[in-house]
């Protein structure tokens, strides 16, 4: 599912950096992949429509985590 | 709201099946299924806008999507506004799905809201907001415990897009 909504958002999103990507995939598991309003376009506003607002920048950090 | 029975529809772009019911009020506890009835011709300007509005870029393509819907008057002008539950995999995540808020404008409908991470029941408020009925969703998943409900309230202009955040609040504060 994550190879899948993020070669979707690759799409979407060509300009993405490869973490704003990663990000955006993030945020999906928990909004899905909508970018009518769910994952934003604007690499500031990624997380804007997930849980606490903070979804994927979080599980970025927690990946950190594992480094 | 009261006395208000859920149905679903099917269409063949959308692929709309019935779902589980999503919508409750105070008065109504328990939405009931019913059999197909002829579609009202709400239902079907609902649909045809759905098709429209779900098909068209940015959105990608989503054979896995379906909604729910149904109508009840928010503010009070007589017109019922539809309310929508969308799911499928462009429209779900661990956090819920969408539902959109729309009203009517001239013969179809425009977007009042569009909520991210929902669940049901979704309920509609006695209480209203600028005018509009306050709404109420589930919010869980994603790393929310524990689950609660969460007011959204009507602003003037919208309602809040995600009820896990500010101006979003739960239905005890």
């Amino acid at each position: 599912m994550l190879a899948q909504n993020m070669e979707t958002l690759a799409s979407n999103f060509p300009n993405f950096t490869p973490n704003e990507l990663l990000q955006a995939t993030a945020a999906s598991i928990n909004i899905g992949t909508d970018k009518k309003k769910g994952i934003s376009g604007n690499p500031l506003k990624i997380d804007n429509g997930t849980a606490g607002g903070n979804y994927g920048s979080n599980i970025l950090n927690l990946m950190d985590c594992f480094n | 709201m009261c006395g208000t029975t859920l149905r679903t529809r099917s269409t063949a772009a959308l692929t709309c099946v019935a779902c589980t019911a999503f919508l409750a009020a105070p008065c109504f506890t328990q939405a009931q299924r019913q059999p197909p009835a002829p579609a009202s011709t709400a239902e079907k300007t609902l649909k045809t806008f759905l098709r429209a509005y779900l098909a068209a870029p940015p959105s990608n393509e989503d054979k896995t999507t379906r909604y729910s819907a149904v109508f009840v008057d928010l503010n009070g002008d007589g017109t019922p506004e539809a309310i929508v539950y969308l799911t499928g995999q462009t429209w779900c995540g661990t956090g819920g799905c969408h539902l959109l808020i729309l009203t009517r404008k001239a013969a179809s409908y425009r977007i009042v809201t569009e909520t991210t991470i929902t669940r049901p029941p979704v309920r509609v408020l006695r209480r209203a907001s600028h005018g509009w009925r306050d709404i109420t969703v589930w919010v869980a998943g994603g790393g929310i415990e524990p689950p609660y409900e969460a007011v959204l309230r009507f602003n003037g202009t919208t309602y809040p897009s995600n009820p896990s955040v500010p101006p979003a609040s739960t239905t005890g504060s």
